[in-house]
């Protein structure tokens, strides 16, 4: 069963990814605010975590920062699923190591799932 | 007090009236200099604030509208088997949440053209059987109203490098339009061919048309002819002002010619690149 971490912080977003991955026999894992997914990340090891960007208490781009510094986290795969989509914010995604970016208003559940089924090959 | 100071110079031999008639004008300058000067600022500030703030209420709206279309997606995929009023309203409820993200994007978008800081990413795109997809796609939207739409490519491969984001929704924009504006029954034909060293793409209908009148102002942010208003109510006056601006941005052109009450015909061009089909020969 492939583990996968949530950091995203509206409990709505939360709750329908959460729904999409578990029937799909993901493990699932959230997090709520950027410190807790650098813990949680630490903790679980997952395969793939799902990361916003604008976050409480650490910003996304701090958390992928740390996650790719970290030797046991670097390798596993960040997907940005985020509602900020300017060319600066993907770039720099990009550049912190993120495998993918997704803007959330523009694509379906079930697209996001595909995308993360393609990362995990 | 400018005018005043030319006067006096002009009818002056005397050198102190000149010197302060100068001394006037001089000063004169440099006010309405540094009134310029500040109103450009202010106006700078202004677009900038208007900028960020359209720009921030654009992405936070963006976050309950996501959740609004996750959850949806969750209840109608459980709904499957539910049939009549629920589901029709649900579908309805959908729609309307998209149409909102589309003015959302649109808006950001047009934020986007106006700072100059448009996201292109562009590829080779072979736009002939990209546009006939497209085409094929909106097939269920014209026989709703038993309109024929046909495709038709002159030349094949015609290859232009673009985004593809950004030609699929200008490309569906046309597309959307014509059919939208053409009653029940009419003709909308999307056609492909080769001018000169450019790709281009046309989107005939037999609809409502543009009023003379109206038709210099057509590509304009949030215009909209009277006819369009009373004919389809929805409708922000965005599109045709980022269909033409996506396409200067990616190096080509749109333009259109209309008749009221015959129908429109909308195109844009866009430079071909190699592996293209060579121009006949005559």
């Amino acid at each position: 069963m492939k583990k996968l971490l949530i950091v995203e912080d509206e409990a709505a977003l939360q709750d329908a990814l959460q729904k999409v991955f578990t029937t799909e026999g993901y493990e699932v894992s959230q997090a709520f605010d950027g410190e807790e997914g650098i813990k949680l990340a630490k903790e679980k090891k997952p395969d793939m975590i799902l990361l916003d960007l604008i976050l409480p208490k650490k910003h996304g781009f701090e958390v992928l920062q740390e996650i790719k510094a970290d030797a046991s986290l670097k390798d596993v795969p960040v997907l940005v699923l985020t509602n900020l989509e300017e060319s600066t914010e993907v770039m720099k995604a990009i550049e912190l190591g993120a495998r993918g970016y997704l803007v959330k208003a523009n694509y379906a559940l079930k697209e996001v799932l595909a995308k993360v089924k393609d990362i995990l090959g | 007090m400018f005018t005043t100071a030319i006067a006096a110079q002009r009818f002056s031999d005397d050198p102190a009236i000149v010197i302060i008639s100068v001394s006037m004008m001089a000063a004169f300058l440099f006010v309405v200099g540094n009134a310029v000067v500040s109103s450009f600022q202010r106006l700078a500030d202004a677009s900038r604030i208007k900028s960020e703030f359209v720009n921030i209420v654009s992405h936070q709206l963006r976050s309950p509208l996501s959740a609004i279309k996750w959850q949806l997606e969750l209840m109608l995929d459980q709904m499957k088997s539910v049939t009549g009023d629920v589901a029709v309203t649900m579908g309805t409820i959908s729609r309307q949440n998209e149409r909102m993200i589309a003015l959302v994007n649109d808006l950001l978008e047009v934020n986007r053209i106006e700072d100059d800081r448009v996201i292109l990413r562009p590829t080779k795109i072979a736009i002939d059987s990209f546009v006939e997809q497209i085409a094929n796609g909106y097939k269920p939207l014209a026989e709703q109203t038993n309109e024929k739409l046909t495709f038709v490519s002159e030349a094949r491969p015609l290859i232009v490098f673009a985004d593809e984001t950004k030609l699929r929704w200008v490309t569906e924009n046309l597309i959307d339009n014509a059919i939208r504006y053409t009653k029940a029954g009419g003709d909308v034909t999307v056609k492909v061919l080769r001018a000169k060293n450019m790709a281009r793409v046309e989107v005939t209908d037999s609809g409502i048309g543009i009023p003379v009148g109206d038709q210099a102002m057509i590509f304009q942010k949030f215009f909209r002819s009277e006819n369009a208003v009373r004919a389809r109510a929805e409708g922000t006056g965005l599109g045709l002002y980022l269909v033409r601006s996506l396409v200067g941005a990616m190096g080509g052109k749109a333009g259109f010619a209309s008749m009221e009450g015959k129908g429109s015909t909308f195109w844009y061009t866009l430079p071909l690149v190699e592996n293209s089909e060579p121009p006949q020969k005559k």
